[in-house]
């Protein structure tokens, strides 16, 4: 077996004033190579603090109290700031819900993603924006050098989706972390989309997290499955034992509502109504 | 089943300057039976809000017609169709934005009535407890304001609000699509019971499609303005004649791990409503597309009875997949009265379907 890439130990997170419940108790979780691990609940479980702490971005007022969260061994906890922050965006690849607002809207696609290519590797402008062309290409995004010079307003929802992809995989990530990627989306995108995280994470030896509220998504691109309610992992199985025999009553209530068993409508056949 | 709204030719263009406009709607025609849900899907940018606009006339159509109980209201003056205003609702998508803050929920669920001018106060108050209950809330609300409501309570004011005037038709504009699934399914349980008990008909309008798949009774798909395939709900799943409902059905995820995906088939995005031209719509991102198919628009051929798609391929492209695709029955072929053959049903059941795989748009 191999070592596990991102490792959560007994991770539990509380307000610094003292508030009464813990937001996030004890949760553990382990993704190795090739591992796509889906966290569902709805709004309010803690999926969203999940990820923040994971980045370690928790909110001033909050703080890790018991636990820790290891990449490839090393406890983040034990990070610097200008550590971390080298970290993210390259070992551990954020993306994040509503692509639109995570771009800056005065900045082009192109000045964008060499800037962000420059950060870290010294490379001339115009190799990095040939990179940059490449990697819009690997997103599936038709006539990139045109796309680079595009300002963000002036891409679709799923297009923009698609540019924060190539983003979080400039620097070749080892775990992608993955919020509501396709809120808002529509079907058709939200299926280009996944596919392509999908793709990306096997040709890559990645692991990713998909944290959402949609059961679908974890149905068809995550090999094991949490269950989160009220901080709380509540349920965690690989995801075909989960949709055949959920143990928690908050997993059967998520899958009937995912499901609508009972109240499928039938309209009569032709040959009924005649 | 009588005819309750006919909708025919409806077109709507919004101009961007003197050369240009986006065709948002183009030559849509539609029927909804009294008690009759149609779902309307279709991605964002098809136009299907703006059906549902049109409809209750809350912007003008550019042009066609719309009949609402055998009675023409594309050019009723406004006075007059104030007044046939609590017959026809909305119901929005966000069920916070849509609620006055400062309003508790007797006055936003009052005011329909107040409007309508019918009932004496002491009707008004037993008109509204009754359609709270209809509702699932309770006297316990009457004095709550939004922010002391959950994202349900909230949504089921809104469409407490839409049916305490009992009309005959509510459009609902992605009543659900903000919200938990719980809460969701929560709320299409409220309107499939509302509909039974008052015998209102839905426009439904979502681009979600199992939700569109439990309520309705007949779907219509769009895309790009136009209405690119229509039929029966079981008709739509069972198996779908235009190259894009197919794709748009293949993409949906059902919360199903043994339930295999399809490869997804269309390439790139939805193009620019912006002066279209007259080909088919889904040129350049068809799998079956041919030249040919950009000297006109294709026109909805009935496929099989009470069933159209606008393809002109329609024929080559179910035989080519015509093995192993589908779990659809294939149903007695029944020639056709008219183009809207097939809306007049009669009660259909729903619920109680024990055999999962019934839904599957594919299969295995």
């Amino acid at each position: 077996m191999s070592q596990p890439i991102l490792q959560l130990e007994g991770v539990t997170v509380e307000t610094t004033d003292g508030g009464p419940a813990p937001l996030l108790e004890d949760i553990s979780l382990e993704l190795e190579v090739g591992d796509v691990i889906g966290v569902v609940g709805e709004a309010g479980a803690g999926k969203t603090l999940l990820v923040r702490t994971v980045l370690q971005l928790l909110p001033e007022n909050l703080r890790l109290t018991r636990g820790r969260v290891r990449l490839k061994g090393t406890d983040l906890g034990t990070l610097s700031e200008a550590e971390l922050r080298r970290l993210r965006g390259t070992e551990l690849a954020p993306i994040l819900p509503d692509a639109k607002s995570q771009l800056n809207p005065l900045l082009r696609v192109g000045d964008m993603m060499t800037a962000v290519l420059r950060t870290r590797e010294k490379v001339s402008r115009k190799e990095a924006r040939e990179r940059a062309a490449v990697l819009l290409q690997t997103v599936g995004i038709t006539d990139p050098t045109r796309r680079l010079e595009a300002y963000p307003h002036e891409l679709s929802g799923g297009m923009a989706q698609r540019v924060c992809i190539a983003l979080a995989l400039m620097h070749s990530p080892s775990v992608i972390i993955a919020d509501e990627p396709t809120a808002g989306l529509d079907v058709t995108v939200q299926r280009q989309v996944m596919d392509l995280m999908a793709g990306l994470v096997r040709a890559r030896d990645a692991a990713q997290l998909i944290v959402t509220r949609d059961l679908g998504i974890v149905a068809h691109y995550c090999g094991r499955v949490a269950v989160m309610r009220g901080g709380r992992i509540v349920e965690m199985a690989p995801t075909i034992e989960l949709f055949d025999s959920p143990r928690h009553p908050h997993t059967r209530e998520l899958l009937k509502a995912a499901r609508r068993e009972g109240v499928v409508r039938r309209s009569q056949t032709v040959a009924e109504r005649a | 089943m009588s005819e309750l709204l006919r909708v025919e030719g409806l077109v709507k263009h919004f101009p961007l300057d003197r050369h240009r406009y986006v065709a948002a709607v183009n030559d849509v025609s539609l029927v909804i039976d009294r008690g009759e849900t149609l779902g309307l899907v279709g991605e964002s940018g098809s136009g299907k809000t703006t059906v549902g606009r049109c409809v209750l006339r809350l912007i003008e159509p550019t042009a066609g017609r719309v009949w609402f109980d055998g009675k023409d209201i594309t050019s009723l003056p406004e006075e007059q169709l104030r007044r046939l205003r609590h017959r026809l609702q909305l119901v929005f998508q966000e069920p916070f934005a849509s609620l006055n803050p400062r309003r508790n929920v007797r006055q936003t669920v009052e005011e329909p009535l107040l409007l309508q001018g019918e009932l004496n106060a002491r009707q008004r108050l037993d008109r509204l407890r009754e359609t709270l209950a209809l509702v699932h809330l309770g006297d316990r609300h009457l004095g709550r304001y939004p922010n002391q409501l959950t994202a349900s309570e909230q949504q089921r004011v809104g469409i407490a609000r839409a049916i305490v005037t009992h009309p005959d038709l509510v459009v609902l504009d992605e009543p659900t699509s903000s919200l938990d699934q719980t809460v969701r399914a929560e709320i299409l349980d409220v309107l499939v019971d509302l509909q039974d008990r008052l015998g209102t008909a839905y426009l439904f309008i979502s681009h979600d499609l199992t939700a569109v798949e439990s309520v309705s009774h007949r779907i219509a798909i769009m895309y790009l303005g136009r209405i690119v395939e229509s039929g029966s709900t079981e008709q739509i799943f069972g198996r779908q004649y235009h190259p894009y409902s197919r794709a748009l059905l293949s993409a949906v995820l059902y919360p199903d791990p043994r339930r295999k995906l399809e490869p997804f088939t269309l390439r790139g995005e939805i193009p620019s409503a912006i002066n279209p031209s007259d080909e088919c719509a889904l040129y350049g991102r068809c799998p079956i597309g041919l030249p040919s198919c950009t000297k006109s628009v294709p026109p909805l051929e009935e496929v099989e009875a009470g069933h159209f798609a606008a393809c002109f391929r329609w024929r080559e492209f179910v035989s080519e997949k015509a093995t192993g695709m589908s779990t659809h029955v294939e149903d007695a072929p029944q020639p056709a009265a008219s183009r809207w053959a097939g809306r007049d049903s009669a009660r259909r059941p729903r619920g109680g379907s024990a055999d999962p795989e019934w839904r599957s748009p594919v299969t295995k």
